[in-house]
């Protein structure tokens, strides 16, 4: 979505998300989630936690953002933010 | 909202046409090419909500409107992770949840119109720290700032908080920056003919 329409929706049904102000469709934001997961994956933790964090941002609702950052905890050794983050994941996909 | 991850086929050796790394290329292109920036696009929502500010009857009608029942559920739901994150004091031990939890707080600016102040203000004590994930002060005072200005949740609060959310949106154009370069990084290896 750019600036103009924006800009042009009503006020009402603008986007909820800054996921959603910048146009990113499911299939795009599937392929940053497997990205990130690639990152996780090949131990990229510090470049896994930008992307994780800028997919937090865009889209907090999406359950699997959560998984994702639930797995990043349990590989630092962090359980109790591990479970926080799948119970926060399951309540998104709720 | 849901969403179903692709076939991760980012450094694959068999992928000839790799659909996940394609659309991982327009998930960036969309957001470094040739749009507004997210800050032009933050700054018109900000401005939106201000406005809204000037009427409290246009403003609880202007929520009502905006969130829908089922996006309050999950918006209930995180607030109660939310607090329960914020408070067993992960941003002051851990760098890497400090980033988390920072992104998180502001996601929400754009979510409900009384929350850009609220976020404004973590985004403007993290920017503040320097380097986000390292102070563990500044995270301190911008939780302090989120209890305190959600208390308020007042019409004057946020006109008074305009400067702090424009800085808040700062923050999210950098976090936003950081996610892209860490993209680009992983599109330009699957391209280098060195790496395949």
């Amino acid at each position: 979505m750019t600036f103009a329409s924006y800009q042009n929706r009503p006020v009402a049904n603008r986007g909820m998300t800054i996921r959603e102000l910048r146009g990113i469709n499911d299939d795009e934001f599937a392929a940053a989630l497997s990205a990130a997961q690639k990152l996780l994956d090949g131990g990229a933790e510090e470049a896994a936690v930008d992307v994780l964090a800028g997919l937090a941002m865009y889209d907090p609702f999406c359950p699997e953002v959560w998984r994702l950052v639930e797995q990043l905890c349990r590989r630092r050794g962090e359980p109790e933010a591990a479970n926080l983050f799948a119970g926060l994941s399951r309540a998104m996909a709720a | 909202m849901n969403v179903s991850m692709p076939p991760n086929d980012f450094g694959s050796a068999t992928a000839s046409v790799p659909s996940g790394a394609t659309m991982l290329g327009d998930f960036v292109d969309k957001i470094s090419g040739g749009q507004d920036s997210l800050t032009a696009i933050l700054s018109a929502s900000f401005q939106d909500q201000s406005l809204a500010a000037s009427s409290e009857r246009q403003l609880i009608r202007f929520q009502r409107v905006k969130v829908r029942r089922q996006h309050q559920r999950r918006m209930e739901a995180m607030k109660k992770y939310w607090e329960a994150l914020s408070k067993r004091g992960f941003w002051s031990k851990l760098g890497f949840l400090g980033k988390i939890l920072g992104a998180l707080s502001l996601a929400l600016a754009p979510v409900t119109g009384g929350a850009s102040a609220v976020v404004g203000g973590v985004g403007a004590a993290v920017t503040g720290a320097g380097s986000i994930g390292e102070s563990v002060v500044k995270r301190q005072i911008a939780s302090a700032q989120v209890d305190k200005m959600m208390a308020q949740q007042s019409i004057d609060a946020g006109k008074a908080k305009i400067d702090t959310t424009l800085e808040g949106i700062s923050a999210t154009a950098e976090y936003e920056k950081n996610m892209v370069g860490r993209l680009q990084e992983m599109i330009e290896k699957q391209h280098s003919p060195t790496l395949r």
